[in-house]
């Protein structure tokens, strides 16, 4: 029965040893017992049950996945592999922006001041691409069980996410705005807040939003959607280059692919470029509704993931499988 | 009293139809309990209770023909059935004290 073998595959891959014994297991056997049994249409109907009779143990079961600990080493590489990563990238974002204004050359405390500011919008344009890199931490070098690479994984995928939207929700709006009235020139009134410079919670019910400017060429209702729905997809993106990482790994190695991560990294950056320009193309072109071009680059990125792990499942190619891939 | 391990209601049920049935699979005291134990959620309380030595399970030869993994079969231990007693002596006590007239 092809269905509690997948079951038990995926068990395997997830869970600890004595929950799979303990838990899966047993419920695997019965099910398989059920199923032989039963004749005809039954067995259909013994399946289904059987399949949500795991979905529920496993939701049920899913917080050991979280609770399971992780080496120390595994999350000190993990971390020192998205700082350097976000402090080089995040560095090189800042220099542009600070260029961009003159009267800071004179003045260094102030110069100092903003690079402080415009360090939290670079960091949350650097950081959903170290996940590469994180990855790689994680899957390649170390010798740990699968469920344990696996649930690492989740857990930076997870903590990527919060990291994310507290950056891109919270931080970055409101550095973004310190750093208008810091670079205002003495004298001049300080720029009145955009959609941008606005936190999540203020673009959905602080009064502040119907005063915020609104510069694009939607109705105010419009823009505020768009920059939800912005705000929303680079809050996920990470927990989707962390997945896409995953599914290229575990893919047999050959010789060209997968790319080392310092190659796949400028890949994926150019790639999210492409797919968010094309969706920004084509809500204009099309008349979309506001923010509908934002869902592309999650669409590109979910797509090339399941090819890729459409790819790794190929028979031929399970043949050279890695070792943690059995 | 605090001394006492504690003891769900799903835990119980298990212990009881163990007790009755010295030796049951999970499928079958689902079964047994006429609803009261859910096919999703009883393996996860039985892995749980033999973490806890509630109970002990063995697994069952695969008879003549069969393929696939052998089912598990489980018994309560000494330990579950001094639980489940001294939960019933807890009960027995409280209903006395509370409704009286009952007892």
């Amino acid at each position: 029965m092809a269905i509690t073998n997948r079951a038990l595959a995926f068990a395997s891959r997830w869970f600890d040893e004595a929950t799979v014994r303990r838990t899966f297991e047993p419920l695997i056997a019965d099910w398989q017992r059920e199923w032989q049994d039963a004749s005809g249409a039954r067995r259909l109907w013994v399946s289904l049950r059987g399949l949500s009779a795991f979905i529920c143990a496993v939701a049920i079961s899913s917080p050991t996945i979280i609770a399971t600990p992780v080496p120390p080493s595994i999350s000190w590489r993990v971390a020192k592999r998205i700082a350097v990563f976000c402090l080089v990238v995040a560095g090189a974002l800042s220099i542009p922006i600070l260029r961009a204004r003159d009267p800071i050359e004179q003045d260094a405390p102030l110069w100092a001041a903003m690079l402080l500011m415009a360090m939290p919008v670079a960091f949350t344009m650097a950081f959903p691409f170290a996940m590469v890199m994180a990855v790689d931490a994680i899957r390649r070098n170390a010798a740990v069980p699968p469920h344990v690479e696996r649930a690492a994984a989740m857990k930076l995928g997870v903590i990527a996410v919060c990291v994310m939207l507290t950056a891109v929700g919270f931080v970055a709006p409101l550095a973004s705005q310190e750093w208008r009235a810091v670079s205002t020139p003495a004298g001049w009134n300080t720029p009145q807040p955009r959609l941008q410079q606005l936190s999540i919670v203020a673009l959905l019910i602080h009064p502040e939003r119907d005063a915020a400017i609104v510069p694009g060429h939607y109705t105010r209702a419009g823009e505020i959607r768009r920059e939800l729905i912005n705000r929303s997809v680079l809050s996920i993106l990470p927990a989707m280059f962390v997945w896409l990482r995953w599914t290229a790994l575990g893919r047999p190695r050959r010789r060209f692919w997968p790319l080392p991560a310092v190659l796949m990294t400028p890949l994926v950056m150019v790639v999210f470029l492409m797919a968010f320009y094309s969706g920004f193309i084509l809500e204009h072109e099309w008349a979309l509704q506001p923010g509908t071009g934002l869902f592309v680059p999650p669409i590109v990125f979910g797509l090339w993931s399941l090819a890729e792990q459409r790819l790794a499942r190929q028979p031929w190619r399970a043949r050279s499988a890695a070792p943690h891939e059995v | 009293m605090s001394d006492l391990p504690s003891l769900s209601a799903t835990e119980r049920l298990i212990i009881e139809l163990l007790a009755n049935h010295e030796e049951l699979f999970g499928l079958r005291m689902v079964e047994l309990s006429q609803g009261r134990l859910k096919r999703g959620t009883v393996y996860v309380t039985l892995g749980r209770m033999q973490e806890k030595g509630y109970l002990e399970s063995r697994q069952e030869p695969l008879p003549e023909g069969a393929i696939g993994l052998p089912r598990r079969l489980y018994r309560p231990t000494g330990l579950a059935m001094r639980i489940l007693a001294a939960w019933k002596a807890a009960e027995a006590h409280y209903i006395r004290g509370v409704h009286p007239q009952e007892a």
